[in-house]
This record gives structure tokens, C-alpha cells and sequence, in this order.
């Protein structure tokens, strides 16, 4: 769910980019690290190295956020493409989204973001 | 051993499996749930008591934690908020009055849940299994079982790390819920049948795996028998079209005898010898491919298309004008 592997940037404690190919396929090796492999996809907990994801925010700086895991899916769900506020983004159709409706704060995902909607962060969808 | 339905015992012996001999199945068991000042609970008679059926899974000791699974299992109805309400209350009260263990909650039910459990799920902590997916999808019973093994293996090696976020809201149903998204992926490829395979597993794949897994290796054998077409890698990956299905990955030396096949070449299909295949794919890199139903096509650095049918291999050059680059 969430960012295609592709897109996500993640950086280690010195907050240098760490190519996920490389890293992933080093800690597959790992006997202890790797919580699940099998049909469904491989899921390695990286939450003692001090790893975070890079998620670009409207102006132009990266709010980092912990990684804990990290999952390869092998059959990941269709793929979207919304511009939400000024970004354009690809994401998996189940990724989730608060939008605000009426009084109310209502959870979509992606593949039902409609043009025009505002999400709960203030952050209009413009396609 | 007794149990109330079929999806209890399936489940219990599934924690067994994973778990070892630390799961325990409990009928009737009394609980005082909690107090009435309890927002969860309201009573006119005093702490009400509840009747529950739980497996209980020790997942570590020392300190201890035990995972608190609830089998619901409706013909023809999802679990609705009550139900992951009254899971939430025992979870709740159990960890309350706790000297040393810890507690996680886990609700299982194959037919799937309403809208509404995800606030009591994700505010008490609970696994939901399957997951809620803000869709239409219902996924086949089945699949409940093969999550919920996936779910307790993930959780057994992951309390090998330090694990005390797990146990806040809502962690957990976060965990579980990673663990189990993807099954939507994987459902919504079964509706185009299993024409991709991995080789050794018989896992099912999907013609992105077979690219992001072929791309640019190098050729070293055309592999051709009496039951497929394909190719052999340097790094000793196999490639086999056997006209209904397509099988890569690790030799899993299924060899067969060799059987010569039908070649041809051109746009005009050319009758041309084997050996002519060899000669244009061999020390050649995978630069493309393309599945055309009743054969696969893959070009190669050579600028050549390579096409494989059952019984038949086909070699095109790509190079324009065709008739001035016949092969």
C-alpha cells in the first residue's frame, strides 16, 4: 500500500540517500530481519537502523518519518496518480486519505479521490 | 480437544503450527468485563460478566505476551461494531488487572467486517483479519487463514525486536494491516488466471515480476523439449513457455529431453535450423518483452526479436527498412 518502492526516498541516520534495491536485497539475507517471505511478498523490520522516509511536503523540504519496515509486495495494487495541492503523486489505489465532510472527517482511498475534493489537511486534489 | 465451528478449529491449529504448544482454547470462559463507570459498558446490575470463547497464543515470555484471538464465523453477515467491542472490552479488562503479561487482540472472521470496526479496532489496538480495505472486496474464507498464519509468523519474529510500540493504539492493527493489504493485489490477479509461475515454488507471478526479474541478463541456452520453449541464463535463472503458462526463476531442473523445434525467421517466417537460434541469441542481453498470448517475445540486445511457441521458436530483426535486414 501507500508509495510505489520506486518513489520512495529513504535516507539512514547521517541523512544520505540509501539506494532501497540495494538495502533490501542486502537485509533479505538476514535470516532474523525478515518477518515474512513468501508468495505474497517480502516484509524486512528495519526499525533498529535508524532508517526514515522522505515525504515531500508543499515547500520544498521532507518531513522524515521512522521506518519500521520495509514491505516489497509481489502483487501490489493498481496504481493512481493524483495532483494533490501543488504535488503530482503516484500511489496505490488503497492508500488512504481524511477528507472533511461537513462537520464530519471521513477516510478515502485513493481510487475514489475525485477532483475538487479537500482533504482534511486543507490540501484541495486537483486531479 | 472440542470446538465451537469449523473456523476455530482451523485457527487453532493454524496457531499451533506457528506458535508450538503455547495456544490454549477456552469455551465459556467467564469475564467481569469492567466497571460501569466504563465507558464501553453500561449495567443497572453491577460489572456485567461476559461468556467468551478465546484462543490464547503465547507469543513470548518473559516479559510474557499472549495474543487474545476471537473467531467469528457468520454464513452470511459481517462482524459489526458490537462484536469488536465486546473483543476490545476483554483485551481492555485482561491488560487492566495483568501482574506480567501483556496482552494483544486479534479478530478473525472470514466473511469480513462493517465499516464501523475500524474505530473500536484501531482505538483498543485490535487485529482485524480480514482487513478492512474501504472497498467492495470479500475475500474467499480460505484466504482469512492464510493471512492470519501470516499475521502470527510476522509477529513471532518481529518480538525478537524491541516491541513495546506494538502494544500502543494502534500499532498492532497497523502491523496486521500491512501484513494483510496486499492480499487485494494478489486476489485481483487470480481473475486473469495463473499464466505466470516462479520455477521451485510454483508461486504465483505476474508479467512485471517476469521483466523486473529477466531484464538484461545475459543469454547463455535456448532450452527446447516435447513440453516447452525457453531460455537459460548466465546467473543460472530459466526461462519456459509452455503455451498455456509461463515459468521463470531458479533452475528447479525440470530438463527434459531435447526436442528439436520448428525455427523460422523473418517477417515471412523462413524455415532456418536451430543452430541459426543459438547463433543470434546466445552472449545476448534481455532488452525487452512481450506476452502475445500464444507465444512470448523477447528482444535482445542485437536488435532481434526473439519469439517462443510450443514447439517452435521464431527470430525477427527489428532493424528498418525489414526487407533490406533480413536475418
Amino acid at each position: 500500500m501507500a508509495f510505489p518502492i520506486e518513489q520512495l526516498v529513504i535516507v539512514g541516520p547521517d541523512g544520505k540517500r540509501i539506494d532501497v534495491e540495494k538495502m533490501t536485497e542486502k537485509l533479505r539475507q538476514d535470516e532474523k530481519r525478515v518477518l515474512i517471505d513468501d508468495e505474497l511478498g517480502v516484509v524486512i523490520y528495519v526499525g533498529d537502523l535508524d532508517l526514515y522516509s522522505l515525504k515531500p511536503l508543499e515547500n520544498g523540504e521532507y518531513l522524515a518519518q521512522k521506518l519500521r519496515e520495509i514491505s516489497r509486495p509481489r502483487f501490489s495494487t493498481q496504481l493512481v496518480r493524483h495532483q494533490i495541492g501543488p504535488t503530482v503523486f503516484s500511489m496505490t489505489a488503497d492508500t488512504v486519505f481524511l477528507i472533511r465532510e461537513e462537520e464530519m472527517i471521513k477516510k478515502v482511498r485513493a481510487d475514489k479521490l475525485k477532483k475538487g475534493i479537500t482533504l482534511a489537511n486543507g490540501d484541495k486534489v486537483f486531479s | 480437544m472440542n470446538f465451537k465451528n469449523a473456523l476455530e478449529q482451523v485457527c487453532y491449529e493454524t496457531a499451533v503450527k506457528v506458535c508450538g504448544g503455547t495456544v490454549s482454547v477456552e469455551h465459556n470462559k467467564t469475564l467481569t468485563i469492567a466497571t460501569a463507570i466504563c465507558r464501553e459498558v453500561a449495567s443497572f446490575a453491577g460489572p456485567p460478566k461476559k461468556e467468551i470463547d478465546v484462543i490464547t497464543a503465547r507469543l513470548r515470555e518473559n516479559p510474557a505476551l499472549d495474543l487474545l484471538i476471537s473467531c467469528k464465523q457468520f454464513d452470511d453477515h459481517k462482524a459489526e461494531p458490537a462484536h469488536v467491542q465486546e473483543w476490545s472490552a476483554v483485551v481492555d479488562t485482561m491488560n487492566k488487572y495483568a501482574k506480567d503479561t501483556a496482552y494483544l487482540g486479534m479478530v478473525v472472521c472470514p466473511s469480513g467486517f462493517t465499516k464501523g470496526c475500524e474505530p473500536w479496532a484501531t482505538t483498543y489496538n485490535l487485529a482485524l483479519i480480514p482487513p478492512l480495505k474501504g472497498n467492495d472486496m470479500v475475500f474467499p474464507p480460505e484466504r482469512s487463514i492464510v493471512m492470519f498464519e501470516r499475521v502470527l509468523r510476522a509477529l513471532k519474529k518481529r518480538l525478537s525486536f524491541p516491541y513495546e510500540n506494538i502494544l500502543s493504539p494502534p500499532e498492532f492493527y497497523d502491523f496486521a494491516f500491512r501484513l494483510t493489504s496486499d492480499f487485494e493485489g494478489h486476489e485481483l490477479s487470480d481473475t486473469t488466471g495463473i499464466r505466470y509461475v516462479l520455477t521451485k515454488t510454483a508461486w504465483k507471478s505476474s508479467f512485471g515480476e517476469l521483466v523486473s526479474d529477466l531484464m538484461g541478463k545475459e543469454i547463455v541456452d535456448i532450452l527446447a523439449t516435447a513440453n516447452y520453449t525457453g531460455l537459460r541464463f548466465v546467473d543460472g535463472t530459466v526461462f519456459r513457455f509452455t503455451g498455456k503458462a509461463i515459468a521463470f526463476g531458479p533452475d528447479d531442473q525440470q530438463e527434459k529431453a531435447f526436442q528439436t523445434p520448428a525455427c523460422k525467421k523473418n517477417l515471412t517466417m523462413d524455415e532456418c535450423t536451430f543452430e541459426d537460434m543459438k547463433a543470434y541469441a546466445i552472449g545476448q542481453n534481455i532488452r525487452s518483452a512481450g506476452d502475445f498470448g500464444t507465444y512470448f517475445e523477447f528482444g535482445i540486445s542485437n536488435d532481434i526479436n526473439i519469439g517462443f511457441h510450443l514447439g517452435a521458436i521464431h527470430a525477427i530483426s527489428t532493424k528498418n527498412p525489414p526487407d533490406e535486414n533480413k536475418l
